[in-house]
């Protein structure tokens, strides 16, 4: 019967701090040490947030929680907005349809599809996200590489393709990848 | 009450995924992301009408929050599993009787055949690029994007992406 807009101290600490998550995660990407390791600089810049928001609720009287359920409100707040920075740094750092878009923009020239898949990813290829992709299947321990066959390996592989087809299945989903 | 408002915002998720399966199976011919985005959207006004009317009681920002989040966490699975090339591999090993392939064959049916084209095709279509003959180049606005995107990856120290 009623809108109540009352705001809990976590969650208004967890609105702010995961606003300007790009902080510290710009801070990371300068530390020589994390030099091009974006997926670590990202989950350490989280992890460097939350620790400010932890501290932040548990210290500082005026933003305290008033019990578990401002706890968990916060934390879901603030593990929204690290999940939209990671789908903006996924992006920008493993985008595909992206960096067909950057192989475009460097050459300043119309490029024949097959000029595009040569000069994808600065010079390495098209056939790069290959070779990436399948390295960090096998360093998952889920397929392993011998000369030029792949071979999906048990249990990992195999439980994770399967999980991947009931999902495909239950979403009713006509074509994928 | 704030309990309640976490409550609220996991019934309105269960909501949205009961209409997101129905409405993916009605829409197949319409793109996914937009479903799911939309039903999202959708969902949310309607449950928080639904909750202020019916319920004693609706924070609105732990509903929003609790909401949010569950509907964020579906959308990064969803993504991985609409659009992951590691995915659709090891997907297309589990039903290879062997469950083996060449790489060779995953290079050309993936890289260089549909995902490929698709992405083109897709560029085209929102306006990114343009086709001349059979090359491709980049429109102002798909220019535009390009330089915001290189300027992102400088500020951030992104060498390369892919």
């Amino acid at each position: 019967m009623m809108i109540d807009f009352s705001m809990p101290g976590p969650l208004l600490v967890a609105l702010v701090l995961g606003f300007f998550l790009p902080i510290p995660l710009w801070f990371m990407t300068r530390l020589s040490s994390l030099r091009e390791r974006n997926p670590v600089q990202f989950l350490y810049a989280v992890i460097l947030t939350f620790g400010v928001w932890f501290l932040t609720v548990a210290f500082v009287p005026m933003f305290a929680a008033g019990g578990l359920e401002d706890w968990l409100v916060g934390g879901m707040a603030l593990a929204g907005g690290a999940l939209v920075y990671l789908e903006i740094w996924g992006l920008m750092s493993r985008g595909y349809t992206l960096s067909v878009i950057a192989a475009l923009h460097e050459a300043r020239r119309p490029l024949t599809p097959d000029e595009i898949a040569r000069n994808y990813r600065g010079g390495d290829g098209l056939g790069w996200i290959m070779r990436h992709r399948l390295g960090g299947l096998e360093a998952a321990g889920m397929v392993t590489l011998d000369d030029d066959r792949v071979t999906l390996q048990a249990p990992g592989g195999f439980f994770v393709a399967r999980l991947y087809r009931l999902c495909i299945q239950v979403l009713g989903l006509r074509s994928t990848g | 009450m704030i309990a309640t408002g976490i409550i609220q915002g996991i019934i309105a998720f269960f909501g949205y995924t009961a209409l997101l399966l129905l409405l993916l199976r009605v829409f197949h011919k319409v793109e996914a992301t937009f479903v799911v985005l939309l039903a999202a959207l959708f969902i949310f006004p309607v449950a928080l009408a639904s909750f202020v009317a019916l319920a004693p009681s609706v924070n609105l920002w732990v509903f929003s929050t609790s909401y949010w989040f569950l509907v964020l966490s579906f959308l990064m699975g969803f993504g991985a599993i609409y659009k992951s090339l590691s995915l659709r591999m090891l997907l297309t090993l589990l039903e290879t009787p062997t469950h083996e392939k060449s790489a060779e064959s995953f290079r050309k049916e993936y890289i260089f055949g549909d995902s490929f084209n698709n992405r083109l095709q897709l560029m085209v279509d929102q306006g990114l690029a343009e086709r001349t003959d059979d090359k491709l180049s980049l429109t102002i606005r798909g220019a535009s994007w390009a330089n915001r995107l290189v300027t992102l990856q400088r500020v951030f120290g992104i060498m390369r992406s892919g």
